[in-house]
């Protein structure tokens, strides 16, 4: 998201993530700055998994997502928020693992965007693990939600929710970039 | 029930200060891997993790990531 300045830029970067946020919960999500030339860090609800009522009981949703404020050319610029590191995680209602999205490209094995899927939905004798990366693409936070919306039966808090989500991760594909 | 919520009534990104970010940090190192925020910091630049499968070790992944709350940027593992 482009901004006149750092500051506007990750005002334009937080206020689709937050109205998405809206859509199942009132708990705000926590950064750490807003100066250029340094990652920072969001994550929600003092970093633990948020409690969500859905169809069938409670799914526990947790999220991280690293940023940098960057300078950019043209109608990106002249500053705009570049996502650097994420995860989003998905568990069950006692904290067992159900499906964690990843990218993380600073660490030594995967740098792709990637899933994993819980122990706790495998079979021991699954010839995939809870350590086996499934190739995603980029995945915004947005398409997590909705999937926790229409999947898992989460409750939304507001009837607008499917144009809320859809509207920011429009946001997020136009103005997505890698590194 | 959902209900169509003012637009503009919809909870905003908190930024932490330094010491709430301290604060937090230390809450989650001794809450992941049961050291303080600290001690778990020292670990990491002596190396303890360096080179090795982040999927091993999935608290300290998610230690890694709160990293920007202490001031710190985010190393290559």
């Amino acid at each position: 998201m482009p901004g006149k300045t750092p500051s506007q830029a990750v005002d334009a970067f937080l206020r689709p993530l937050d109205r998405a946020i809206s859509c199942v919960s009132r708990i705000p999500l926590h950064a750490d700055g807003r100066s250029a030339g340094k990652t920072h860090m969001l994550t929600w609800n003092n970093d633990r998994p948020v409690l969500l009522k859905a169809r069938h009981g409670q799914i526990r949703l947790e999220l991280r997502m690293g940023y940098e404020i960057v300078p950019a050319a043209g109608e990106r610029g002249p500053w705009k928020v570049a996502t650097r590191v994420c995860t989003y995680s998905v568990h069950a209602s006692d904290g067992a693992d159900l499906l964690t999205y990843h990218w993380h490209p600073a660490t030594v094995r995967e740098h792709r965007p990637h899933a994993h899927v819980g122990s706790a939905v495998l079979r021991p004798d699954a010839a995939i693990t809870r350590k086996t990366h499934l190739p995603t693409g980029r995945t915004a936070i947005e398409t997590v939600l909705r999937m926790c919306i229409k999947e898992f039966g989460v409750q939304s808090l507001r009837e607008d929710w499917e144009h809320v989500l859809t509207t920011s991760e429009d946001s997020f594909k136009k103005w997505q970039t890698w590194h | 029930m959902s209900t169509t919520i003012n637009d503009e009534d919809f909870p905003r990104t908190k930024f932490l200060s330094r010491k709430e970010g301290r604060a937090l940090f230390d809450q989650r190192a001794r809450e992941l891997v049961g050291m303080s925020g600290n001690e778990f910091l020292k670990c990491w630049d002596r190396g303890d993790w360096k080179g090795k499968d982040c999927d091993d070790y999935p608290e300290v992944l998610n230690l890694w990531m709160l990293m920007p709350f202490v001031g710190r940027d985010l190393d290559a593992w």
